[in-house]
């Protein structure tokens, strides 16, 4: 094989080679310096494209956008009265569940805590499947989260993670989802809402995230871009390809 | 078709990339609104709505004077200077930043531009191509020549603090 072009590298690169022209290319930089530097030059290219893109972004208007578009479709219109008298009555609900939880002794609290090891068993089976059960105290409230569906859906979104973070997903038993963040990514900052968690930042580091696999339908979405969608009972992956799949999940690099 | 569950999924990523496209907020989340009521408004469904709507957004904005308009006024009011002047602090302000990346992005053709924007927002080659009208086999190459391009003409390496919000 002789040198490869700009137009080859590049669809290398982006996984858009047939996997023989994919295969050939592979063994051809093995052994060709300059096709390396040639792919190594365009990914560093890519890379400082993507970082000055990033720097142009700024925050979408969902919500009057799509308040713009049920007015003049006449569809989907959103029952904003419906919907705050709901936030209203969540955050009375977790604020009551807060105070209750404080208090020592509280059967809040020791649900909570029951609740939460029996959940995150999950997280414990890969690290060791044959190892029995372990009963862990609650972890940091920085490092994970739980989220109950509203209306069977659940979304989930992780802006600005640092470059080399990893999002691992599963479907689970379970009626919540749950979410956690180690490593560096543990000093993300937390958001819930209804249905949803929002983290922002956080170091280098992995998201796991387990979802219920009896939601209708659930979101997981990195710098606003859908990286997994739940729906019909299939996972789709519309933004990009997961580096693992396996029966413990998929797992996404970020910002290789 | 669930109009909350098509916002939700596709509205930020089309706002995204209008946004980087045009330079300009308010066109964007106008284009992008456009290209959803199109969607909604039309009788066939498709299978696949993200394709549709950044196809017919792209048309939209291809086809809009109005976005030639205002980005030409946003170019005569924030000059990128080609040297800038000395400063004690070598770092770029924020907003300087952001039109040198604006001003290196004009450098490039339209249809390369959205190449490269679209291959941000993941599509593949097949998609793009028929989104800009070439042939898929040529994706590579003109991606991989803007790509080059978009690096000449912001060289900068003050890129690594990542984005500011």
């Amino acid at each position: 094989m002789g040198h490869i072009t700009d137009g080859t590298a590049q669809a290398y690169l982006d996984g858009e080679l047939p996997p023989a022209e994919r295969a050939e290319v592979g063994r051809h930089i093995l052994e060709c310096r300059a096709c390396k530097r040639q792919l190594e030059a365009l990914r560093a290219a890519s890379d400082r494209f993507a970082r000055a893109m990033r720097r142009l972004d700024r925050p979408a208007p969902v919500d009057e956008a799509r308040n713009a578009v049920s007015r003049r479709t006449g569809r989907g219109r959103m029952a904003d009265t419906r919907r705050t008298l709901m936030r209203a009555a969540v955050a009375v609900l977790v604020a009551s569940a807060v105070v209750a939880s404080a208090l020592p002794g509280s059967p809040v609290r020791e649900w909570a805590v029951a609740a939460w090891d029996q959940a995150t068993a999950w997280f414990d089976e890969e690290a060791d499947p044959a190892a029995p059960a372990v009963t862990r105290p609650a972890p940091e409230p920085a490092a994970g989260l739980s989220v109950a569906p509203v209306d069977g859906r659940i979304r989930i979104e992780w802006a600005n993670p640092a470059e080399g973070s990893r999002l691992r997903v599963r479907l689970v038993e379970a009626e919540r989802a749950l979410v956690r963040a180690a490593g560096g990514a543990s000093s993300a900052r937390f958001r819930t809402g209804p249905g949803s968690i929002r983290l922002v930042g956080g170091g280098r580091g992995t998201l796991s995230i387990a979802l219920p696999r009896g939601l209708d339908r659930a979101v997981v979405a990195v710098d606003g871009r859908p990286y997994v969608i739940k729906e019909n009972g299939r996972l789709r992956f519309p933004t990009a390809r997961p580096v693992e799949r396996t029966g413990a999940g998929v797992v996404f690099r970020l910002r290789p | 078709m669930d109009v909350d569950a098509l916002f939700e999924d596709h509205y930020e990523a089309l706002f995204r990339y209008l946004h980087r496209l045009t330079g300009d907020a308010d066109a964007a989340d106008d284009y992008a609104q456009e290209a959803f009521v199109r969607l909604l408004e039309q009788s066939d469904t498709t299978e696949k709505p993200r394709s549709w709507l950044f196809t017919v957004a792209t048309n939209l904005v291809r086809d809009g004077s109005r976005t030639e308009k205002r980005r030409d006024r946003l170019l005569e009011a924030t000059p990128v200077r080609p040297s800038a002047p000395a400063r004690p602090d070598e770092r770029l302000e924020r907003g300087e930043r952001i039109r040198a990346v604006r001003a290196a992005l004009e450098q490039l053709k339209p249809r390369d531009r959205t190449i490269l924007l679209m291959r941000e927002e993941g599509f593949r080659y097949a998609e793009i191509a028929e989104a800009v009208g070439v042939a898929p086999g040529s994706v590579g190459t003109l991606a991989a020549r803007a790509l080059r391009k978009f690096q000449e003409a912001y060289p900068s390496d003050e890129d690594d603090d990542g984005p500011h919000h």
